[in-house]
């Protein structure tokens, strides 16, 4: 029934954050397996939905640490300041000529290029449907935290995308 | 001079993260601002194409393949340990009434329970198969191993080779355990 219920979300929280389809089956797998021999810590008082995505982001996270460890400097390095991002300008010469996929893909590869911890949050607010407060919990940081980083994931995808929405 | 709401606000308003109250004020200020509702309008259309943006399909055998990465591990993990456990039971069982009985201290008496001992030997044998199942032993090995504590009992009498059993299986126990944590950290 859990699997049922949160294979999708969980498979779209991990595409969403790796970009690769295999990566995300793989990880989604073992995601599950993982929440399966760690159901005993489960807190019923908090939602189940909670738990889980807590431990999908942990997982992924370390996936993606061990597999590009340059994230976690940039990571760290902008946690609560107001620097600007590098990202490369996705924009296409034609904005006219976009068709619905061209679009998809141009907000697939501005998400792609988000710092990870900004990444994370944009997908669990917009994918996973996440409140603020959710989001804090999963990824243990302060609310205002979350609240500030995805005001600036927003930002920096208005500005990758800009001529495109 | 029109006070416009903080761009950080305007986004958590999006997200109807506001207590009801600040909802309402910059309701209010949208009713009336230009600028601050076209920045709302923007965080909206990205906020509702994100999720349009087509996932990967899941394999049909999504849910399988991932219980097949759990039932058998619970249930190897159960059965290796209650057989251990049987294992070590029997052992120390058969050891204290060969004891208790004097069979030990009696060499004729030992070399007439050797039928006996063969009986324990071959129930001792299918626990140890199964376990050895559960661990992935070969059983090939295992039956060398039992072949030379036979020979032992034979032998030496019936302390010795029922010291070995219990240390045996102690070894084999920690063994399952060691695959076990193997196990774990390779799906961790």
């Amino acid at each position: 029934v859990i699997m049922n219920r949160y294979q999708r979300p969980i498979v779209g929280f991990a595409y969403r954050m790796v970009h690769d389809r295999e990566t995300a089956l793989d990880l989604s797998q073992e995601i599950f397996v993982k929440a399966y021999n760690s159901l005993g810590t489960y807190d019923d008082r908090y939602k189940f939905s909670t738990w889980l995505y807590k431990i999908a982001s942990n997982h992924v996270i370390d996936h993606l640490r061990r597999k590009e460890p340059r994230w976690v400097s940039i990571d760290t390095r902008y946690d609560d300041d107001d620097r600007p991002f590098e990202i490369a300008d996705t924009r296409p010469n034609q904005a006219s000529t976009l068709a619905f996929t061209q679009i998809s893909n141009r907000i697939d590869a501005a998400i792609k290029q988000l710092p990870t911890s900004y990444r994370r949050l944009i997908t669990l607010r917009h994918v996973n449907d996440c409140s603020y407060e959710e989001i804090a919990k999963i990824c243990d940081i302060p609310l205002g935290t979350v609240k500030n980083r995805i005001f600036r994931a927003r930002e920096i995808l208005r500005r990758a995308l800009e001529g495109v929405l | 001079v029109i006070d416009h709401p903080a761009p950080v606000d305007l986004s958590a308003y999006v997200d109807n993260e506001h207590p009801s109250y600040r909802m309402q004020e910059i309701r209010i200020h949208l009713e009336t601002c230009e600028i601050c509702r076209r920045e709302i309008e923007l965080m909206q259309q990205f906020g509702d194409a994100l999720p349009l943006i087509p996932a990967p399909g899941l394999p049909d055998d999504f849910s399988e393949r991932v219980l097949c990465r759990i039932s058998p591990y619970r249930s190897h993990r159960r059965a290796a340990i209650a057989a251990c456990l049987l294992f070590v039971a029997v052992t120390l069982v058969a050891g204290a009434a060969l004891i208790t009985w004097g069979i030990v201290e009696d060499a004729s008496v030992g070399q007439r329970a050797g039928s006996a001992v063969s009986a324990a030997i071959t129930t001792l044998l299918t626990l140890v198969r199964s376990m050895a199942l559960v661990v992935g032993i070969s059983w090939s090995v295992l039956v060398m191993l039992l072949q030379s504590l036979a020979r032992l009992i034979s032998h030496q009498g019936l302390a010795a080779p029922i010291v070995l059993l219990s240390v045996a299986a102690m070894l084999a126990y920690l063994l399952q355990r060691s695959l076990q944590s193997y196990h774990r950290g390779r799906t961790a």
